[in-house]
């Protein structure tokens, strides 16, 4: 099967992998994931205008890849209860990567990786295998196949 | 990342563990983004809410920074959203929080600013660009963990904008269309998202604006739409902000990676994206999801409406709060508009329709879906984004349309 190795900046968290759920938008999770405020249990991109490459799929259980965040700072409160339910992605990569997602990576202890050697959004397809180890910063992706 | 000896002296637990916990976030932080050290933050504008399970995990974690003897290290003015609880109050007293005025979230209602060059901490992305481009203070945007951190250990890494070589400009918006009011001020800070939604760290430099032309309201306006579709949190505006006192300036020198021009056409675009086929609204809201109503439009408001009744088939209301409330509370404003069938404020209407406990600003657009407001006449453009995203249909208009079609009950005036 093909595997492609890329390589980037030191991330934060250890090492992690998954299935991928690619969002070729920003994301403000507060804005694009509109149903976590109420139910800490559904993690659904409920945002058909500024995330249609992704709306209606949840990112739980799924390693996240996406350009770059947008803000929604009280993004990591409401991640925070949902992690504490059991639901969080397994993992985030981004081609540059926003402050509030670091931070929410740190707070619910996943592996963010970005500034990768080839953009993460054009290489990695939604439902491939990614393996993201944070320290070596490298994010090895298997593609699914067919 | 270099840290000095007390720093060092913090990290390793030697000023308890609340302290060596926050400076633990910011080395984290700062060394995924290549900080070379800490710098002093001069001020946090943090505010509380909207965070809708209370108490939560984050203020569990908040909680036991204090139980571990953690104070504030720089000033912290203290913003409130609609309805905080005693939770937030007591935390945040016990850290030594300065409590402000509500309507915190938008740069409207800011009592406690920052001067040029000063590293602080502001507040969600509106007031950080507020303070990134129009005071020339210098601040990254900061989720609730990175921002506690901050104030708590009283530094924040020097990455991002407290860089002065990142805060140059990059892409050029030559503004060809005469931008009447905060309405259009918020239109053209969503093309410009939009536009740059991919790459918001190319800084946009706005030019073609008169400065003797534009209302610190409309900034404030812009400053809540920027970073709504895309992470703008800083941009010059040629002749105003004190980073771009002339286009070459803004540039320092250099040439804009792209440029893009606004016009009538472009402006229009973005009021066509928030429009409707529908012929009666099911609310007027006046302020609302982004940033809520100045002092001059309560003004224009209150002229259009005094002496008549705006039509019951739906309701309008005025997000009027903090220190505008205060204005409108004291010149009779308030009168005026409630006599004419206005509700002050999203709490009063769900308080008369017996819409439950929720807060309005808790969970706006669960909210709004329950109360059937499939329609929102709004007049700010990141309102529009941020309920337009979530099957509501958003419609822009001016302050003056607003009131024509409350008074109407209907959207063709």
């Amino acid at each position: 099967m093909e595997k492609i190795i890329l390589k980037g900046h030191k991330g934060i968290g250890e090492v992690a992998e998954g299935e991928a759920l690619v969002c070729q938008e920003p994301i403000n999770l507060m804005a694009d994931a509109g149903n976590v405020w109420y139910d800490p249990k559904d993690l659904t991109f409920t945002n058909k205008v500024a995330t249609p490459s992704v709306y209606g799929k949840s990112f739980a259980d799924k390693v996240l890849v996406f350009p770059t965040g947008k803000g929604g700072i009280f993004s990591t409160n409401i991640l925070m209860d949902a992690a504490e339910v059991g639901s969080k992605p397994k993992a985030m990569v981004n081609v540059r990567a926003h402050q509030v997602f670091a931070s929410i990576a740190l707070a619910i202890n996943i592996p963010i990786v970005d500034r990768l050697d080839q953009n993460p959004c054009e290489v990695i397809e939604t439902g491939d295998w990614v393996k993201v180890d944070a320290q070596k910063g490298t994010v090895e992706v298997t593609k699914k196949k067919g | 990342m270099e840290l000095t000896k007390d720093e060092e002296k913090m990290l390793s637990g030697g000023y308890g563990e609340g302290y060596r916990k926050a400076m633990e976030i910011l080395v984290k932080i700062g060394e995924f983004y290549d900080a070379r050290r800490l710098v002093p933050v001069s001020m946090a504008y943090l505010v509380v809410g909207p965070c809708p399970r209370r108490p939560g995990k984050a203020y569990e974690w908040l909680q036991e920074l204090v139980d571990l003897g953690a104070t504030f290290k720089c000033p912290v003015p203290l913003a409130l959203l609609d309805a905080p609880s005693e939770t937030d109050f007591e935390v945040n007293r016990k850290l030594g929080a300065i409590f402000a005025d509500h309507g915190g979230g938008h740069a409207r209602n800011l009592f406690y600013l920052p001067v040029a060059g000063q590293h602080v901490v502001a507040d969600g992305t509106a007031v950080t660009h507020y303070v990134n481009s129009y005071v020339g203070a210098r601040a990254n945007t900061e989720d609730f963990i990175g921002q506690y951190a901050a104030a708590i250990v009283g530094k924040t890494p020097e990455y991002g904008y407290h860089l002065p070589e990142n805060r140059a400009g990059k892409t050029l918006f030559e503004v060809e269309v005469v931008l009447r009011d905060e309405t259009d001020w918020t239109a053209l800070g969503y093309y410009i998202s939009r536009t740059l939604a991919k790459h918001p760290w190319d800084i946009p430099v706005i030019n073609g604006v008169n400065q003797a032309d534009v209302t610190n309201d409309e900034l404030v306006g812009f400053s809540s739409s920027v970073p709504s579709y895309g992470a703008v949190v800083h941009s010059l505006l040629v002749g105003v902000s004190p980073e771009a006192r002339t286009l070459e300036d803004a540039f320092r020198g250099g040439k804009p990676k792209e440029k893009f021009v606004v016009g009538p056409k472009e402006l229009k675009g973005v009021y066509d994206i928030f429009s409707t086929k529908k012929r009666q609204p099911d609310i007027v809201s006046i302020g609302g999801f982004g940033v809520n109503v100045s002092v001059e439009d309560t003004y224009k408001l209150a002229r259009l409406l005094e002496g008549k009744k705006v039509s019951t088939a739906f309701p309008t209301v005025a997000m009027i709060d903090g220190p505008v409330r205060n204005v409108t509370d004291s010149v009779g404003i308030t009168d005026i508009l409630r006599a004419a069938g206005v509700y002050i404020g999203m709490d009063e209407l769900l308080g008369e329709l017996k819409a439950g406990e929720d807060h309005f600003a808790h969970y706006p657009v669960v909210i709004a879906k329950k109360m059937g407001w499939n329609t929102m006449v709004l007049i700010d453009a990141k309102s529009c984004h941020y309920i337009g995203q979530q099957q509501i249909e958003p419609v822009l208009k001016h302050v003056e349309e607003c009131a024509q079609i409350a008074l109407a009950g209907s959207m063709e005036v």
